[in-house]
């Protein structure tokens, strides 16, 4: 018993020390370099195989708050595959806006150059539920052009989201509360289903759940990949019978496949099961 | 010293750089209305049963032909100016009769930042699915760049993109006139979409404290206003002439 309550402790303690988190204050800016950019970010860049070839920005999900401590199977493997991949801490509900794009390119900025990887290397944008929104908007609010970008059960329409589940209006609030603009129009201009012609043109792939418990999300993700489909950019899209976010084992080798192959570097040969 | 549009437009040979009703006018000059076209707009327009309504209620239209791909550069604007003044001098009987401006995609763009630029104050604008932002919609489809480099490259102009600031309603909102702006913008464009350009123009206009009505309409395409939409599209422009 006492065990588990040391345990236990040991994991709050763990959840609440440690990362400073985007977005951070603009008088810290200064103050972040590649040695304490881990605080903001994990990072496999220190044992990326260099000369760099990609680099993959993984934007995480709702309420995340912890850290990566460890190097995970994931990034062990895209750094084998010379590909460093950049996971930002946000804030536990950080909806991607233009003041946070901004410092997530100030971010990779810092880690590119300490790599020496050159505006060359491509690179590309995933997450899944709201990381899927970041993921996906990251593009219309930042300078960076992604050679593709994966999403898993996103969330494209925050409007319609906060009408059909009211509960979620406090975390939209605290994601942009620094504008006062009308809501509707806050929500809807951070939404990709309302910015189809500002999302960047590349190839994309969705993840979708046919039994999503999340109201109208699978609809409108299959509804965003048909515009964009319209739209003329390459777009995969893979539905089965999975909840939100948790892709079947074909669906992670899927993702796994589509996001080497658009950094142009070799999968390996027993690709990691986890595409988070 | 005359600009190069203003030593050439008269009253006489305005049917060469607009299209006009002021042909048809047989009452006092009661006001004018600006008419931008959109993009590809080839010109050459002739007497429809509008205008010729128009002309009976004492309202001129000037609908300039100032490029399909202006995007109201320089000389949009020096072109337009030119063919208010001409206008007013002949029809206005020196009258400060009230001019409204209006248009369509790039012609609603026009008729938000003519306001701005234009030498003339409208006393309202109205636009139709326009595009608010430039700087965005510079890179918002893959034909655009073209157009607005032809637009905007000719040199003597700053950089490219304070050239799009400099004509973008959306970075303009503290130059925007205290007029009535009316936007009307359908919510299934899908050429010039609604929230990041009307919706959210309409909404840092109100922040700014000035007067800008947003009118989105569901199932409407690009500039495909339906008839009611249509109806009160009109009625505000014609408010505003006694």
């Amino acid at each position: 018993m006492h065990q588990l309550f040391f345990f236990m402790a040991l994991l709050l303690f763990a959840a609440s020390a440690g990362a400073a988190r985007l977005p951070f204050d603009p008088n810290e800016a200064e103050n972040i370099s590649y040695e304490n950019v881990r605080e903001y970010a994990y990072t496999n860049a220190d044992i990326v195989k260099k000369p760099v070839r990609g680099i993959y920005i993984n934007f995480h999900g709702a309420g995340f708050t912890g850290t990566i401590d460890e190097d995970t199977p994931f990034a062990k493997a895209l750094a084998e595959a010379g590909v460093a991949e950049i996971f930002p801490y946000g804030d536990r509900y950080c909806l991607m806006n233009e003041k946070l794009a901004e410092q997530v390119e100030y971010i990779v900025d810092i880690i590119r150059k300490e790599l020496k990887a050159p505006d060359s290397v491509p690179v590309a944008f995933g997450g899944g539920s709201m990381g899927g929104l970041a993921a996906l908007t990251f593009g219309v609010f930042s300078n960076i052009k992604p050679v593709c970008v994966l999403a898993n059960c996103p969330n494209t329409d925050l409007y319609a989201r906060e009408k059909l589940r009211p509960e979620t209006a406090e975390q939209h609030r605290r994601a942009f509360r620094h504008t006062d603009l009308p809501w509707d129009t806050v929500l809807r201009i951070h939404s990709p289903r309302y910015l189809i012609n500002r999302l960047p043109e590349t190839d994309y792939l969705f993840l979708s759940g046919d039994n999503d418990p999340v109201p109208g999300l699978s609809r409108d993700t299959e509804i965003l990949a048909r515009l964009l489909k319209k739209r003329g950019d390459r777009v995969a899209f893979y539905s089965g019978p999975i909840g939100h976010c948790n892709a079947t084992e074909g669906m992670t080798l899927a993702w796994n496949r589509f996001l080497y192959e658009h950094l142009g570097v070799d999968a390996p040969d027993n690709p990691y099961k986890s595409w988070r | 010293m005359k600009t190069v549009p203003e030593q050439i437009i008269t009253p006489e040979n305005l049917s060469r750089f607009c299209y006009t009703n002021a042909p048809l006018l047989k009452r006092d000059l009661r006001g004018v209305i600006l008419t931008f076209h959109g993009r590809g707009e080839p010109g050459f327009l002739s007497h429809s049963p509008f205008s010729k309504e128009l002309a009976e209620k004492g309202l001129i239209q000037i609908f300039p032909y100032y490029g399909p791909w202006a995007w109201m550069n320089s000389g949009a604007v020096k072109i337009t100016d030119a063919l208010v003044s001409a206008v007013y001098e002949r029809w206005a009987g020196g009258k400060d009769v009230p001019l409204v401006c209006e248009g369509g995609s790039m012609g609603g763009l026009a008729a938000l930042i003519y306001p701005v630029l234009g030498c003339r104050k409208p006393a309202a604008a109205a636009a139709n699915c326009p595009a608010c932002d430039l700087v965005h919609h510079f890179s918002a489809r893959k034909d655009l760049p073209r157009y607005f480099l032809c637009a905007y490259g000719g040199g003597g102009e700053a950089s490219l993109q304070e050239t799009l600031k400099r004509r973008s309603p959306m970075h303009r909102i503290n130059d925007m006139p205290d007029i009535p702006f009316l936007l009307v913008h359908g919510l299934s464009d899908r050429v010039i979409e609604a929230a990041p350009n009307s919706e959210r123009f309409c909404a840092l206009m109100e922040q700014a404290g000035k007067n800008a009505r947003y009118v989105p309409v569901e199932g409407m395409g690009h500039c495909d206003m339906p008839p009611g939409v249509s109806k009160e599209y009109y009625d505000f422009i014609l408010s505003f002439f006694e």
